[in-house]
């Protein structure tokens, strides 16, 4: 069930990293930008990844953006032309400066309100000092294989499951990291920072994989899910699942035994 | 629109003097600072315009362009200041 399943972006950085660049560049200090600038860059962007560029006009901006009522005329109001401007300077700056090596990038074009996402080769490596969130590095990490980044999506509400997950998860960070692997697991909502240091890890997709497992329940068992997707194209390198019929049991053993079958096919995958 | 850019450098030449040099070099070698000055021109205009205003909104707009106008050389102070 392994190798290559589906293409999902083809040369352009895909969404989920134009998306967190969105979040990483809203969020750095060296971006002198407005509050309303903030949301007139947020607005243009999401607009086109959510595939309405089309709606990204001056009357809509206005509206949108700026508050301005349904009598608003660009002609004598101004006001986006202004700011779009400002914003394409303040973009430039800061990729000229602190951004300077930042990989996926934003411009919003003259002529256009319509951003552009670009990525963008750095010979001189990251600026930004990530926080070292990888709790689970091995020792014995390799250098020459990519950084892995585990999420569980398991329903936690459905706690037999989200127990499974759990120790299902647990087992894989064991595996994959005696592999060699960096890994890191994708922390909950309420530990944001640690979301934040991953969502910069994430912008240097060329040496990091998503893994996504989950624990699903059904209706005489579970089943137990993983797929290892490439950042940089979206492309699936690793997907497959185990059937695991409800036993009474403790199957903590048998969960191991998954996870490591899981390991092995991701290592395999990814070059361990 | 080259036009604006142009009326928006003379602005800016007036304004400070005493960078003129440093000016015009900025203008004649980056695009993007000859958009800024361009920005600049329209909001000292729209400015101008919402000043005149007898609509209720005009002090409200000529404030906001007030403003802008301020926030812009600010952005055109940090332009030149890069090489």
């Amino acid at each position: 069930m392994g190798g290559r399943i589906a293409r999902l972006h083809d040369g352009n950085p895909p969404p989920q990293l134009i998306l967190a660049a969105l979040d990483t560049l809203l969020a750095h200090e060296a971006l002198r930008l407005s509050e309303r600038n903030r949301r007139f860059l947020s607005f243009v962007v999401t607009q086109t990844v959510a595939g309405h560029s089309d709606r990204i006009k001056a009357y809509a901006i206005g509206v949108d953006v700026f508050g301005r009522d349904d009598s608003f005329d660009p002609g004598t109001d101004p006001i986006v032309r202004i700011e779009a401007t400002r914003l394409r300077s303040a973009l430039a700056t800061y990729y000229e400066t602190a951004g300077a090596n930042v990989p996926v990038r934003i411009a919003i074009p003259p002529g256009s309100y319509v951003p552009s996402f670009t990525w963008h080769s750095s010979d001189t490596g990251p600026t930004e000092s990530t926080p070292p969130v990888n709790t689970y590095q091995a020792a014995s990490a390799n250098a020459d294989l990519p950084a892995i980044v585990i999420k569980n999506l398991t329903d936690r509400a459905v706690r037999l499951a989200a127990a499974h997950g759990d120790l299902f998860t647990e087992t894989l960070i064991k595996r994959l990291a005696t592999a060699g692997f960096r890994l890191f697991a994708m922390p909950s909502v309420e530990r944001r920072a640690a979301a934040i240091a991953i969502g910069k890890l994430l912008l240097h997709p060329d040496e990091t994989y998503a893994l996504d497992i989950a624990v699903h329940p059904m209706s005489a068992g579970q089943r137990f899910s993983w797929c290892a997707t490439d950042l940089r194209s979206g492309e699936i390198i690793c997907s497959d699942f185990v059937d695991e019929a409800e036993r009474d049991v403790p199957c903590a053993s048998s969960i191991d035994t998954i996870a490591a079958q899981a390991a092995e096919s991701v290592s395999k995958a990814l070059g361990g | 629109m080259e036009q604006a850019q142009k009326r928006g450098l003379t602005r800016l030449l007036l304004r400070w003097p005493e960078r003129r040099a440093e000016l015009r070099k900025k203008f004649a070698r980056d695009p993007g600072f000859a958009e800024l000055c361009e920005a600049y021109e329209v909001a000292c205009e729209a400015e101008a315009y919402w000043t005149k205003s007898t609509l209720p909104v005009g002090p409200a707009r000529a404030r906001e362009y007030d403003a802008l106008v301020s926030a812009t050389e600010q952005d055109i102070l940090i332009r030149l200041s890069l090489s």
